[in-house]
């Protein structure tokens, strides 16, 4: 900045070209890094699928082999099922990655209540 | 190039036109392969957003139409909703599905989707599947949910592609 007399003030700072330059390609070589994460709702299918085995065992109260058996049916081998903190359905693998969990209580045939927790592994 | 050995002839030389410096080659060369790879990186960050979108949107609608078919009735198009009605009860039983209403699905598209078709696979039985466009679609998606279907477990599959 100039003052009253014309000349530059002792204050601030003025870039020159060159540091001009350097910093717009800088700024633009960081804009280059970042690359936009893929979005995807499969989360979304994982509860409702997970709400949909304990909508049905619900509707009909499971033994442990139709249990193991529906859980392998629609999530493979990725699939833990919990009843009463118990693991009746395990999962293979389930040290990696993220998991999604679903949890209801399903009155059986004594009329007790069961807990269910079911959880799904995956990348 | 200058080969005299006349001072007054050579700064006249000197003061016009431009005259270049290595390092200023360098840096010129350097700015515009910044200046490359920064448009080649922008083409391709807004590639990779129209197909996160178009991934997305087909997605999304899959997943809905399968939602519906497990949860609701519809009368007008049973693709979107074949479950049971209780009457005693007057409301649908949700993920309890009638064989016969799913069997009646209409053809469904909507805004570039359309539903190609729907499997019901019951254990120990063969997969039935029901046809609802002959259109073909490189770009499809299944969605599969578990439900009763005339109180028989069954893995529902819905496949939607993006119209082209």
């Amino acid at each position: 900045m100039n003052n009253a007399d014309g000349e530059r003030s002792e204050r601030g700072f003025v870039f020159s070209l060159e540091a001009v330059v350097a910093l717009l390609l800088f700024g633009m070589l960081l804009l280059t890094t970042a690359q936009p994460k893929p979005v995807s709702i499969k989360e979304l299918l994982i509860l409702q699928q997970e709400n949909d085995l304990l909508k049905v065992w619900s509707a009909h109260y499971p033994s442990e082999g139709e249990i193991i058996a529906d859980t392998r049916l629609l999530f493979g081998g990725t699939a833990e099922v919990k009843v009463d903190g118990k693991v009746v359905a395990g999962a293979q693998g389930n040290g990696k990655g993220k998991a999604i969990s679903s949890e209801g209580i399903i009155i059986d045939d004594l009329l007790q209540e069961k807990k269910f927790l079911v959880t799904v592994y995956f990348d | 190039m200058n080969t005299t050995n006349n001072p007054g002839k050579k700064k006249a030389l000197n003061s016009r036109g431009i005259i270049f410096s290595i390092d200023a080659v360098v840096a010129f060369t350097l700015m515009l392969l910044g200046m490359l790879v920064f448009a080649i990186t922008l083409a391709n960050y807004g590639n990779a957003i129209a197909q996160n979108t178009e991934d997305f949107f087909l997605e999304e609608k899959t997943l809905a139409v399968a939602d519906s078919l497990v949860k609701n009735n519809n009368p007008e198009n049973y693709l979107l909703g074949a479950c049971i009605v209780d009457a005693e009860k007057k409301r649908v039983r949700g993920s309890e599905l009638s064989g016969a209403l799913l069997a009646q699905a209409k053809p469904f598209a909507l805004e570039g989707f359309f539903v190609k078709s729907v499997s019901i696979a019951r254990a120990g039985k063969p997969k039935q599947q029901i046809n609802l466009s002959e259109k073909v679609s490189e770009k499809c998606l299944s969605a599969k949910r578990f439900a009763l279907v005339d109180n028989e477990k069954a893995i529902i599959e819905i496949e939607g592609c993006v119209d082209e």
